[in-house]
């Protein structure tokens, strides 16, 4: 091993605290990834997957469906007044090119959404990158200075970005959703065992070129902005480190795992006195409802607050991550051409 | 406007038909034409229609009008940052010296006084923006209030609508929903 992993994190730590401008990119780059982690259990009765099983369990939340949309809505036709019919009747009226209308403007808020939030992380990495590089050297880098590296550079990481994305996106389709419809199929069980364990075999090695080509760009994304290079020549970079440093680069990502799970835990630590602090509240509720004009407020207070201390908890942690990779990039390059 | 027209329909269908336009327009059109409008009114003029009644002008830090491409950079990904943490980065307009806050910081810009003593003006604009809209609703309000047959239509259907929801009076409407035994289990020998 040559990278000196002591070294990279005190550095990483020292350069995240000291230059508090990076936390603006962290913040862009935790609001990219958040999102998408609402695991709300579902009601009774809904998450059965027996179509029989989930009527004879009905739950509330089905209960109200179905009173409300079967009985209430198609059944509303009959009080309406002589000019109509019934709510099926609505529906039937509506024109097709309104759905047409509909889904293309569906689409571009997609792609649009898609786009910024790609070119977004993309920018910020390019600045972040830049910004740790100039700490580590001992230059002071201000907001507009790495904002400018940032935005030169961002389109090359954008087509970094979208590599592993498209490959993700051909595994996707090519061999688990044939993997689905194999199982699904009417095909006897030999058959469906034997193509399912080529189809898994040829997806395990498919999940292995998506991690190297993962970890290939994310490399390749640092060279583009130290090395200034293309982002083909940055892959191939990314990729060659890979390959020679394959042990530091492993360690490392072990390394950020384990930060990532300080962090999570320290946010979990943070959590522990405002829950005490709810649950003081909602018992004060209990006892006298009048305690809610002052709780209420203070409730709304704690949430905004967790919600600041969360989003920065996050963009620090972006900034610790994305600091260790550059140091670890730095050191093994300078291992493989010795400056002098 | 266009929700004042459907009120004044006497066919609940139009209004139905009317309403999803309405609500198509407000949720998709409307986001995407401004998405393209604000960019080109701050390359082109300066700023948007807002900030050019105040006499406001954004440049690039030589003076310059933006690009349409550092204008969108500026209001989407730059304003990104500076309205996390609750808008935070705009607090810096009024921290730092040359007023800018951390979108104009990202984005290299300035927002520069072009004209001044337009306080009037900028005030009468708004006063107007606000009988504007206040004039509509309550155009609105009275067009649906004074259309009996579509306020006969639209209260059945949300009458309709709550008993059915209702527990309390649902048994005395509807039929008990149909409540199938449970399933023996499988046995296993």
């Amino acid at each position: 091993m040559k990278a000196d992993y002591g070294k990279i994190i005190n550095e990483a730590f020292r350069i995240t605290f000291k230059n508090k401008w990076l936390w603006v990119f962290g913040l862009i780059l935790a609001m990219g990834s958040s999102g998408g982690n609402f695991n709300i259990p579902d009601a009774p009765g809904s998450k059965t997957k027996d179509k029989d099983n989930r009527i004879e369990t009905p739950g509330k939340v089905n209960d109200v469906y179905k009173r409300t949309f079967e009985d209430g809505l198609l059944k509303a036709g009959s009080v309406l007044g002589e000019s109509t019919v019934s709510l099926r009747e609505v529906g039937r009226r509506i024109p097709i090119y309104y759905w047409v209308v509909l889904g293309v403007f569906l689409l571009i808020a997609f792609v649009l959404v898609v786009g910024i939030s790609i070119y977004a992380r993309s920018y910020a990495y390019g600045s972040l990158v830049q910004g740790v590089d100039l700490e580590n050297r001992g230059i002071t880098a201000d907001l507009s200075g790495m904002s400018k590296e940032g935005r030169r550079r961002a389109v090359e990481i954008v087509k970094l970005e979208l590599l592993p994305m498209v490959l993700a996106f051909v595994d996707l389709f090519l061999l688990w959703v044939p993997m689905i419809l194999v199982f699904m199929s009417e095909m006897s069980s030999g058959v469906k065992l034997f193509l399912g364990l080529v189809l898994l075999t040829l997806a395990l090695v498919f999940l292995i070129l998506l991690i190297i080509v993962s970890v290939s760009a994310g490399l390749g994304r640092i060279a583009v902005v130290l090395s200034d290079l293309s982002w083909r020549q940055a892959f191939k970079k990314g990729f060659y480190i890979f390959k020679k440093f394959f042990i530091d680069v492993v360690v490392m990502g072990i390394i950020n795992c384990f930060t990532g799970f300080l962090f999570g835990l320290a946010s979990c630590v943070i959590l522990i006195p405002f829950m005490i602090l709810i649950f003081i509240g909602i018992a004060g509720l209990a006892l006298s409802p009048y305690a809610g004009v002052v709780l209420f407020p203070l409730f709304g207070i704690m949430i905004v607050a967790l919600i600041i201390l969360f989003t920065l908890i996050s963009a620090i942690a972006k900034v610790f991550m994305e600091s260790t990779w550059v140091l670890l990039y730095k050191q093994l390059i300078e291992t493989e051409v010795p400056v002098g | 406007m266009y929700l004042v027209v459907s009120f004044l329909s006497y066919d609940v269908f139009v209004f139905i038909n009317s309403l999803l336009w309405f609500l198509l327009f407000a949720i998709f059109v409307r986001p995407f034409i401004w998405f393209l409008l604000w960019p080109v009114l701050i390359s082109e003029y300066g700023g948007d229609v807002g900030k050019l009644i105040c006499g406001l002008k954004i440049v690039h830090e030589d003076g310059s009008n933006l690009t349409f491409k550092r204008a969108m950079f500026r209001e989407y990904i730059a304003k990104m940052a500076a309205g996390a943490l609750f808008g935070i980065g705009y607090y810096w307009i009024f921290k730092t010296e040359k007023k800018q806050g951390w979108h104009d910081m990202l984005s290299d810009t300035y927002v520069v006084k072009e004209k001044s003593g337009r306080l009037f003006v900028s005030l009468v604009a708004l006063v107007v923006v606000l009988v504007l809209n206040a004039g509509l609703a309550v155009l609105s309000v009275r067009s649906y209030l004074g259309n009996e047959s579509l306020k006969r239509d639209v209260t059945s259907i949300l009458e309709e609508i709550g008993k059915s929801s209702s527990p309390d009076t649902s048994n005395k409407v509807y039929e008990p929903l149909d409540l199938k035994p449970l399933p023996t289990p499988p046995t296993f020998y």
